[in-house]
This record gives C-alpha cells, structure tokens and sequence, in this order.
C-alpha cells in the first residue's frame, strides 16, 4: 500500500509543473516584436463599450424556466420508454397525468402571454 | 335548590348580556341610563334572593352533610384529566356568595345615583355584572382550575373597570399596572395548579378523590431536584406557589402596589371590587386549599410573615394619606395582611370572619367616601375638605360607624373579628406577631379618627366648591351597610361560635373556648382602638388650621424622611420603577429592537429620529444588508446544534 | 400486454388528488373564464375546491393505512390536520376576498397559490418518507415566496419576498444535506425503516461501535430546516420582515398554516423515526423552544407596529407549540394538536381585524388606528380584545386551555424548567396584547379610520371569536379527534 503513494505524489507534482512548461517554454521561445493593435485587448472585432453587467429581458428567464421543466420532462420520459414493455399501462396512466400537468403549466403559460416575445 | 344552583351566576349574566347586546343600541340616552342601572340590580339582586334561598336549604341539612355540588358539563375530558364545569355550594362557598351579592346588590343600587349621566354607564354596568359572574365562579367552583377562570375573570373586569374613565390617564395606567401585577400573581397559581395536578391527578375540590382529601399523601415529599434530593417540601413549594397567586390578588407584599393606583376607578367598582369582593379572593383561595397549607409549618409562617408585614406597612402607609380614597385603599391592604396572617396562624375560621365584617363595613366606608367625593364635586383631597358634617350629616353618620367599626371598637363588627385575630395570636404565643398586629390596629384607629377630623370637623378649608348631601339612591345602601357594620359581628360571637361551627364542615375548626386572657385582650385592644381613634381626632382637628393644600402634614415636623417613607408606602413600588421597570423593560426590549431588529424600533426611544429615517426608507428598503445577517445569526444556531450534538453524543 | 395494476390504494392520496387537481382546474379555470375585475368568483370557487378536499377525507375517516411503499399514509392524526388545514385556508380565502381589491393587488392566482399552498400542508402531514416531506416543504416554501410577493407594487413585499426566498433556499440546503447524511448511515429515507435501523443498531450495539452520529447530525439539520419554517430562534430572523411586507392575509396564513404543517411533519419524524435517541434532540429542542419563547415575546414589548408585533408574538406561540412536541408523550401531541387549532382561530381572527382597519395605499399598522375602536366599532374591538386575551392566555378562552396544556404536557414529561418559563413569557406577553386593549378602549380616536367591515369578513370574525369562546368552554368537541389522532400515531 504503503509504496503507492509516492508515486501519487510524482504524479501531483508531474500535474502542478507541466501547464507552466509549455508557458515558459513560448516565453523563451517565442520572438516578441509587439505593435499597438497586437496589444490591444481584442486583435479583432470591436472595443467593449459600456458596462458589463447587461440587463437581460426578463423574457429569457421566462423561456429559460419553461425550456428546463420540459427538458426535465425528457429525464422521466426515457427510462419511462425504454422499460415500457414491463411496466404496463398503468404507467402509461401516470405518465399522461404528469404529461397532463405540464401541458396545463405551458397552457398557463401560453396564455399569460409568456411565450410571445415582445 | 341544588340543581337550580347555575341560575345564581346565570343571572348577572344575563343582565351583562341584555345590557351589551340589547340596551347598548337604545339611542334615548336617558332611558338607556335607567334599563341598564335596573337590568344590572335587578341581576345582582334576583341572585342575592337565590343565594340565600340556597343558604337557608343548606343551613337545614344535616351538619356533615351540609354541601350541594352540582355538574354542568365536562369541561375538559383527556381520559386521565377531567375538569368538569361544576358548581359547589358548601358553608365555605355560601358566606362568600352571600357577601358578594348581597354587598353587590347594594353597590349597584348605589352606582345608579353615582354614575348618573356617566357617559359610558351602559358598560359601566355590563362589566359590574360581568364582575359579579366572574366573582360567583371563583367561590363557586369545585375545582381550581375553574377557580382559576373566575380569577383572570375578575381581573379582567377589574382592569376594565379601573379605566372607566380613561380619559384621566392615571385610570388607564392603573389598569394596565393592576393586570400586568396581577399576571405575576397568577403564574404561580399556573405553576401550583401543575404541581398539584402532576402529583394528584386532579384539581377538583370535592369528594374523596379530591386534591385536598387527599393531600396527605405528599406529607413528607420532597420536591426532587436532580443533586438535591432534600431540597423543599412538596406541601411548602405548593403552599408558596399559591402564595404567590394570592399575594396577586389580595394585595399582599410585594405585589400590593397596584391596590392604591387602583382608585383611579370609580368609587363603587373600589368598594365592590377593591374592598370588598376580589381582593379578598386570596384569603378565600388559602381557606379553600388548607389542608395542603397546614401540612407545611414553613409556608405557614411565610403566610404568616407575609401577611404581618403587609398589615404594618398598609397600616403606616394609610397613616400619610391625603386622598381619601388611598387612606382607605392603603387600609385595606392593611387589613388583608390581617386575613392573610390569621390564615398563616391556621385559624381559618377567624380569617373569613374578618373577611366578610371587612367586606361590609369596608364596602361601607369606600361608599361613603364616595358620597363625600360626589357632594364635593369631585374633590379627593382631604386638605380641600372639612367640616362637610354641616353639608352632608348622613353620610357623615355612616361614615363614622364605619370607621368605629373599623378601627374595632366595641362592640361594631371590626371589634369582634379584628379582636379574635389578636387572640389567636396571643394564643399561639407569638408575641412578635401579636405586638406588630396590636400596634397596626392601633395605626387604624389612629388614621380614622385622623381621617373623620380631617373630612368632617372644623371648617371647610376649600370654599371653591359647595358640597351637598347626595340622593336617598345613594344613602339607602349606605344605612344598610352601617346596620351591618354595627351588627356584623353577632356572626361569631365568643361564646356562640355561630360561623367558625358553620364554617367547620370546610376547615375543621373549633371555635376557642371564652377565657379570662382573651376578656383582658379584648379590653386592653377596645381601650387602645378608643385611645388611638380619640388621639387622632383630636390632634388634627386642634392642628386644623396648620392643614392647608399643597402643605406637609403636622406630624411631618417630628417625622420628617420617616413620614415620607409611609407616605411612598416604604418605597416598594419606586423599587420596582428603578430595578425592573426601568431596566428591564426601558433597555432590553429596546436593546433587543436594536440588536435583534434594526427596522422595527419602536419610537420608544427615537421616536423623532424615526421620522427622519422613514425619508431614507425607501432607499434603505430594497438595499437588503439584512440578509447577510439573518444568516450569519442562522449559521451560528446550526454551528451551536451540531456542536453540541458532536461534543455531547 | 400486461394491465395488473400495482398494488396501490388511490384512497389514501385522494384528498391530496382532490386539492391538486381542483387547484389546477382553478388555474385554467381562472385564465380562460373569469374576467379581471371579478377575481371574487375563484375565490368562491376555491373555496368550493376546499368543500371537496374535505368530503374527500369523510370516506376514509376511521381509516388506517399507508401505501406508495410506506411513503404516503392516511390516519386520523393526517385528517385531523386537514381540517384545521382547510380551516385555515378558507379563513385566509374569505379575509382576502375584499382585501386583494382594495389594495388593487387582485390577481386571480392568489387563490389557487393557496390552494396549492394547502396542497402541501396536507403533504407534509400525510408523508412518512423523507423525500417526499421535503417534496412538501420545497412545494410551501415556492408557493409562499410568491405569495409574500404577491403585493407587488409595494417595495416592503417584494424585499419581504426576496428575503424569504434566499433564506428560505438557505434552509433547504440544510434539509438535504440532512437527508443525505442520514441516507448516508441508514441507507434509506423511510421513517419507519430508520426505526429499524435504530433498534436494530441499539440491539446489537457493543462498545466498539460508535453511535449514529452521522444520522444524529443528519437529524439536526432537518430540525434546523424545521426550525426555519417554524421560525424557532435562532432561525426565525426573516419572520418579523416577511410578516410584515407580506399581504396580511397571507402573514395570516403562513403564521398559522406553516407552523402547523411544519411542525406536523417534524412530529411524524421524531415520533415515527428517532424516539430511540430523544436524548439527543429533545433537549436541543428544548433549548430553541426557550429561546423561543423569550425571545419572541420579549421582542414584540418593543413594537407599536401591530402587524410586527403580531409577527413577534406568533415567534413566541411557536415556542409553546414546540412544548407540546418536546413533551414526546400522547398528551403532548393532544395539546399540540389543540394548541394549532386555538391558535389559528385566534391568530386569524386577529389578523382579519386588522385587514378589516387596513387603509390602501398605508403600510403603517400602528396603534393609533385602534385607538378608539371600543367606540366607534364595539363588537368589533371586543372581537379583537377576545382574540388578544386568547393569545395571552387569559381563560376562559381556547389560548388559554391551550397553553394549559400544553404546560401540562411539558410538566409531566419532567421539563419544569421550561413550563416555567413558558409562564413567565406569557406573563410578560399580556403586556404588548394589553396595549392593544387598553387602545380600544381606553383611548379617544386619534384618526379616522373607516373599518372596510363586509358581510363576509364580520361573519369570518363573529365564527372565530364565536369559536374561540367555544373552545374555551367546550374542548371537549376537539379533544376526542385529537386523542384518536394520537391514537393514529401510536403514541
């Protein structure tokens, strides 16, 4: 047991040195001739403007909840459909009340006017 | 009669009733007055009729046998815990239910000519008879927890009552002081009621199952105290408990401070319930569960100290006085701690005795002060009064059998009961006791007499108001009373015995045979009580002209700080001020808004400061550094839970 | 094809089935046929749903059964609460029904918010798997963020709402972390099978063997979850501010109903899983119910906001109820089951009164607006002195036989040291109720104050204090439920 663990402890050390080999290496290697749009934070594209923190519409929180309870549904409905065969159709029944449910929450939804994006 | 027993409460009852839901909407301002006053005495008085119809039934049974007791229904039912909602009517219940409605019945006539266009008398009168029923439940109940519910009852309307004139602020500050005391009072009665139910499984008073047959079973226990086996004896600590419960109620030390505020209420409700009913309740409560006091020497002599101490420190209290009403509030403070060492010495007997004279003559004298205030318009001040003999000779007649009566001069009503206090203590050879007793009764002589020379001798020293002698309403009732206070004593004559033998089916007491010791005392104490009120009369009405408003009284000058202290009755409510009052009350509960609730400061302390800040609320509002608090307090609980589990498990 | 069905009695989740689904029905009821404006009709409707919920639970009276694998029970303890649960949520739907317009918050999801709210109390007192009590807790607990809510416009409730809900998520972390942890020693979620486990261990426990000191700690974190919905110090720091920024009737609903649905399911576990290591917890609950009680009356002293202080007060009754929980015995659970009851009535009682004063657009619930009342509204301000006294303890009001028992239950079970101070707090609580007397009748009006008095909400007054006094005189009519409840448990 005992003779295992330095070889753990190689291995640590192997796994804290080697991302820095790679970095000193390209810094030894490496020619550095820098110019002005080389150091600018993006070599293409834009300048940032403005804060970071943006505000996002509360709409795509919306369709984010709605978009988990169904993806969640999903999680019940595959181990439902493969063991099907054994399970019967009394399963059947309490899957379609809970498929009920969550049609009568998209209802909700669909109705309060969640969906549409204005 | 015994099954017809629940009309005697039903009745007040029901007056209560018709004058909330029925007279209150009358909008004839003049006949509401009228329906209500006569609904309320007739209640009261139908009552009384009952009573002592019952009393004359009771009387004609068979001495052992001598007690109706009556089931309503079951009140709470557990399988192991039952309380029904019963009724008893025993010699002991009987003489209280005879005072309270008898004496009840004469204050409410009386109340008719005093609250005349009161304009709140319709309530007035719903919560005299609310009173009435509540009292009639305490002294009719056959177990204690019901007792228990006419005791918060009476209190309720007594707090009630007390702020009947809530617009004087003193009135709804002395109400709100008399519950919250009296609260005090009543967790001890909470706590004995535990204890007695824990250890008999029962609270009821009647029968062979009952706590009080059987309270011999736990003579000799100990109170077990995990290190302490031998701590307190289980009779002592339920003694003491209920100690605490009757120190409550009837005014006793150190829980007496409420009674004097009390005379913020209108007179009647001080005479009815502050003289002559409620406060009394204790000293029925110590009769009622003797057996478990008398198995304990030590909350004996606790009741009995108790009680003495509370005699002398009323009697020196009521001495400084100016107002008449707290001369005799301080008065009876002084002769509830009578009742209370009488019941502390055993003698029972003796202590209902003086109840129920006390309940009379004292009922008397608070109705009659009540005269003087009315035909003085108002005025308590016995430095605006004197000479009002001229004006009003009625009530001065009354008010001076009252006083002879009880300053307990022979042969009124005081003399008899106050004299066979004495006796007993004379008997036990308590000599300390007796001593602090005789010089408290010689206290009481001396204040009336200084009371009767300062009201009704010499001149009128205030001529802002012209006094009159009030309505035959009100004196009627008082020259019933006096008849009672001049004959009460005949009750329990020596020799006769007529209520301790009356009483002894209840508390098992004989009465003490008549000897030549007893004679002595009773002469030596009548000269003294005579000596006494006679040194009092005079010195204040040959000092008449050195009384003036606003000015120290005469005895001051020998007195000096002393007086002062009777005056503050020996300090024991700015005690409570500056120790629990102020500390407790003032800094933590502002010390836990600060700590433990920075937004709900009450304005307590930063009433002004709170306007301001309600500006910045709505900024402060949505910025919610709280949280982080809430659940750092959070964490420290789970950190405390879970460390204690893992250290201790 | 096989068609067997499972070996599963519907019976025992039919009043679960009735409230659920007429809370969904109600849903899309409310969205397609009743028009803004005119909300009243779901409430009328809700309640017609909570008529069902409880017929539902008339055929299965008497019954005594579980099913679902042991994770779902129905027994007279479960019915008993669904009664005092519907009780509760009627009250609250009846009180809001002219509340929500007048303060112009009227949405119609209130009514099947609480209704789904009341779904999980019912839950709570039905389950006997810890997964699905914490199925229940998570249900209220989502439910009551939006209805602390749900006076949106107004800043106090919505910050009310975001404080609730991050502690709240706080709370449930410990609940899991428990679950698991005792999952981790007993290898499963079920009451009854921790008991087994517990004996077992106990049985065959040398000396070698440490004790469940995981499940021990598991079992602490529940509790601390618990103690958060109950608001046991020191968990009950959101209380005061959620209380008082929440629409009142739902304050009303959550200071009764979550207790009382909390607390139900914390009786099932400790009677149901760990009465074999009530060494451990009952003197940590012990201690918080002290706390508890100090706490929660001491602080309301400072208050002259009604509405917090009835926030306070309802920390301290928290306390008493534990009392009976502690107690561990039948008359324990007798007087809590008595305790929730009279203190619903009375709690709701007090609370319709103040919706009754409550002015739009005011969030002060001072004392002065009750100044006076004795005059201008006398039944009214003797229905709220009934409903103080009866939170004071004052006989001969249901509060009072309430603490009496609950005293008495505490006493025999040997915990003195904590009737005492049940009474001394009580004694000092009189004080703060007193106020408020004292203010109706012993004071001139301050300011006008028109009480938005309907025919609805006088009569849900008159019943609770009408109620109230019964109980005080007549315990009898609900103690036989309870003590067969108690039967139920086993206990």
């Amino acid at each position: 047991m005992l003779i295992n663990y330095p070889f753990i402890a190689v291995f640590f050390i192997a796994s804290v040195i080697f991302p820095f080999i790679p970095l000193i290496m390209g810094y030894l290697v490496a020619p550095k001739r820098p110019t002005e749009g080389k150091k600018s934070t993006y070599e293409c594209g834009l300048e940032a403007i403005g804060d970071i923190w943006v505000q996002f519409r509360v709409q795509y929180y919306l369709y984010a909840i709605a978009f988990v309870v169904f993806d969640v549904e999903v999680v019940f409905l595959y181990p439902w459909a493969v063991s099907f065969g054994q399970i019967g159709v009394f399963a059947l029944i309490a899957m379609s009340i809970f498929l009920l449910i969550l049609v009568a929450s998209l209802i909700y939804d669909w109705r309060k006017g969640a969906l549409e994006w204005i | 009669m015994a099954n017809v027993l629940w009309l005697i409460p039903l009745l007040p009852l029901l007056g209560f009733l018709l004058n909330v839901l029925v007279v209150w909407r009358d909008s004839d301002a003049a006949r509401r007055e009228r329906n209500a006053g006569y609904i309320a005495c007739g209640a009261v008085g139908l009552a009384f009729v009952l009573a002592f119809i019952a009393f004359i039934e009771l009387a004609m049974l068979p001495h052992e046998e001598q007690h109706m007791h009556v089931v309503l229904w079951e009140w709470i039912n557990t399988g192991s815990f039952s309380v029904p909602i019963g009724l008893l009517f025993d010699p002991l219940s009987s003489v209280m239910v005879l005072l309270v409605t008898g004496v009840g019945t004469l204050i409410h006539v009386y109340s008719i000519g005093y609250m005349h266009n009161d304009e709140r008398v319709v309530r007035y009168f719903a919560y005299l008879n609310l009173f009435i029923v509540m009292m009639l439940m305490l002294v009719m109940a056959d177990n204690l927890l019901l007792l228990f519910l006419g005791w918060e009852g009476v209190g309720l309307c007594s707090f009630l009552l007390i702020g009947h004139w809530f617009e004087r602020k003193t009135a709804s500050d002395a109400a709100v002081k008399a519950f919250v005391v009296n609260r005090i009072g009543d967790a001890g009665m909470l706590l004995a009621m535990m204890t007695i139910f824990a250890h008999f499984g029962t609270l009821s008073f009647v029968g062979e199952e009952s706590f009080l047959e059987r309270a011999r079973e736990i003579a000799g226990q100990y109170v077990t105290i995990p290190g302490q086996p031998t701590w307190i004896l289980l009779t002592t600590g339920i003694s003491l408990l209920l100690l605490v419960g009757v120190t409550g109620k009837s005014a006793q030390l150190p829980l007496f401070v409420w009674l004097p505020d009390a005379m913020a209420g209108p007179t009647p409700v001080s005479a009815l319930i502050h003289a002559a009913t409620m406060v009394t309740a204790g000293v029925y409560l110590m009769a009622r569960t003797h057996s478990i006091f008398t198995l304990s020497p030590t909350a004996q002599s606790v009741v009995t100290f108790v009680g003495v101490a509370t005699a002398l420190i009323g009697g020196t209290a009521a001495i400084a006085q100016w107002d008449i009403k707290r001369v005799l509030a301080y008065s009876t403070v002084s002769q509830l701690g009578y009742m209370v060492a009488a019941a502390g010495m055993g003698a029972y007997a003796v202590a209902i005795f003086h109840l129920l004279t006390h309940g009379i003559f004292k009922a008397l004298l608070f109705l009659a002060s009540g005269s003087v205030i009315h035909g003085a318009h108002d005025v308590q001040d016995m430095r605006r009064m004197g000479g009002l003999r001229k004006a009003m000779p009625t009530t001065f007649r009354v008010y001076a059998i009252g006083a002879i009566a009880l300053a307990g001069i022979f042969p009124l009503a005081g003399f008899w009961s106050k004299d066979e206090i004495l006796a007993t203590a004379w008997g036990k050879g308590q000599i300390g006791i007796f001593a602090i007793l005789f010089i408290t009764s010689m206290l009481t002589a001396f204040y009336m007499g200084r009371q009767i020379a300062l009201v009704f001798f010499g001149e009128q020293r205030d001529s802002s108001y012209h006094a009159h002698e009030s309505g035959p309403m009100m004196t009627w009732p008082l020259w019933i009373l006096a008849v009672g206070a001049v004959i009460g004593g005949a009750m329990n004559l020596p020799v006769l015995h007529t209520l301790t033998h009356w009483l002894e089916p209840v508390l098992e007491e004989e009465g003490k045979a008549f000897d030549l010791t007893t004679l002595i005392l009773a002469l030596v104490a009548t000269g003294a009580a005579v000596g006494s009120a006679y040194g009092g009369l005079r010195y204040y009405m040959h000092n008449a002209h050195r009384i003036k408003p606003n000015r120290q009284d005469p005895l001051y000058r020998y007195f000096g700080d002393i007086w002062n202290m009777f005056e503050e009755a020996w300090y024991v409510d700015q005690t409570y001020e500056r120790y629990t009052v102020v500390p407790w009350y003032r800094s933590l509960a502002g010390f836990l808004g600060e700590i433990f609730d920075p937004q709900g400061i009450d304005g307590m302390v930063h009433g002004v400061a709170r306007l301001v800040q309600g500006a910045a609320a709505g900024v402060r509002l949505v910025q919610n550094g709280y949280v982080r608090t809430y659940a750092l307090v959070f964490l420290t609980g789970v950190i405390a839970i879970i460390g204690y589990l893992v250290i201790a498990w | 094809m096989n068609i067997a069905f499972p070996d599963i009695n519907m019976l025992v989740i039919l009043p679960l089935i009735v409230i659920f689904g007429s809370a969904l029905a109600l849903l899309l009821i409310d969205l397609f046929f009743i028009p803004a404006g005119n909300k009243k009709i779901t409430g009328y409707l809700a309640l017609a749903g909570l008529l069902f919920t409880g017929l539902a639970g008339v055929p299965l009276w008497g019954m005594e059964e579980s099913s679902f694998s042991g994770m779902v029970v129905v027994d007279t303890f479960a019915l008993t609460l669904n009664v005092i649960f519907i009780i509760i949520a009627a009250i609250t739907i009846i009180i809001s029904l002219d509340y929500l317009p007048r303060q112009g918050i009227e949405q119609g999801e209130f009514y099947p918010l609480i209704l789904f709210a009341t779904g999980s109390f019912v839950l709570l007192a039905q389950s006997t798997n810890l997964i699905l009590i914490f199925l229940g807790i998570e249900l209220l607990s989502i439910t009551l963020y939006v209805l602390t809510g749900f006076a949106y416009p107004r800043l106090s409730s919505e910050e009310a709402a975001m404080k609730y809900l991050l502690l709240g998520a706080f709370a449930a972390g410990f609940f899991v972390y428990g679950i698991a942890l005792i999952y981790g020693e007993t290898m499963t979620v079920d009451l009854n099978q921790i008991r087994l486990y517990l004996t077992e261990l106990e049985s065959s426990s040398t000396a070698a063997v440490p004790g469940p000191t995981l499940l021990l700690i598991g079992g602490a974190l529940v509790l601390i979850a618990f103690s958060f919905k109950i608001a046991l110090v020191p968990f009950h720091m959101w209380t005061p501010d959620v209380y008082e920024g929440a629409p009142t009737p739902v304050t009303a609903f959550m200071s009764v109903g979550t207790k009382g649905a909390a607390l139900a399911a914390l009786i099932r576990i400790v009677t149901i899983a760990l009465p074999t290591v009530q060494d451990a917890w009952v003197p940590v609950l012990a201690v918080l119910a002290a706390a508890t009680m100090i706490v929660g009356n001491v602080g309301a002293v400072a208050q002259t906001n009604v509405k917090r202080m009835l926030a306070y007060s309802s920390v301290g009754h928290a306390g008493y109820i534990v009392l009976g929980v502690v107690a561990m015995s039948a008359h324990g659970i007798e007087a809590f089951l008595f305790y929730l009851l009279a203190y619903s009535l009375t709690n709701l009682g007090a609370f319709a009164v103040i919706i009754v004063l409550e002015q739009r657009g005011e969030s002060a619930w001072s004392l002065d607006d009750f100044s006076g009342l004795g005059q201008r509204q006398p039944m009214l301000a003797v229905a709220m002195a009934l409903f103080m006294l009866s939170l004071a303890g004052v006989p001969p009001t249901a509060g009072y036989l309430g603490k009496f028992f609950v005293f008495a239950a505490a006493w025999e079970s040997g915990l003195g040291w904590l009737v005492l101070i049940g009474v001394i707090t009580s004694a000092i609580a009189i004080f703060f109720y007193l106020r408020i007397i004292v203010r109706m009748f012993m004071h001139e009006p301050v300011r006008d104050v028109q009480p938005a008095l309907h025919r609805s909400i006088t009569w849900t007054i008159a019943v609770a204090a009408g109620a109230v006094l019964l109980f005080g005189f007549m315990p009898n009519l609900f103690i036989d439920l309870a003590q067969r409840s108690v039967i139920a448990l086993g206990g």
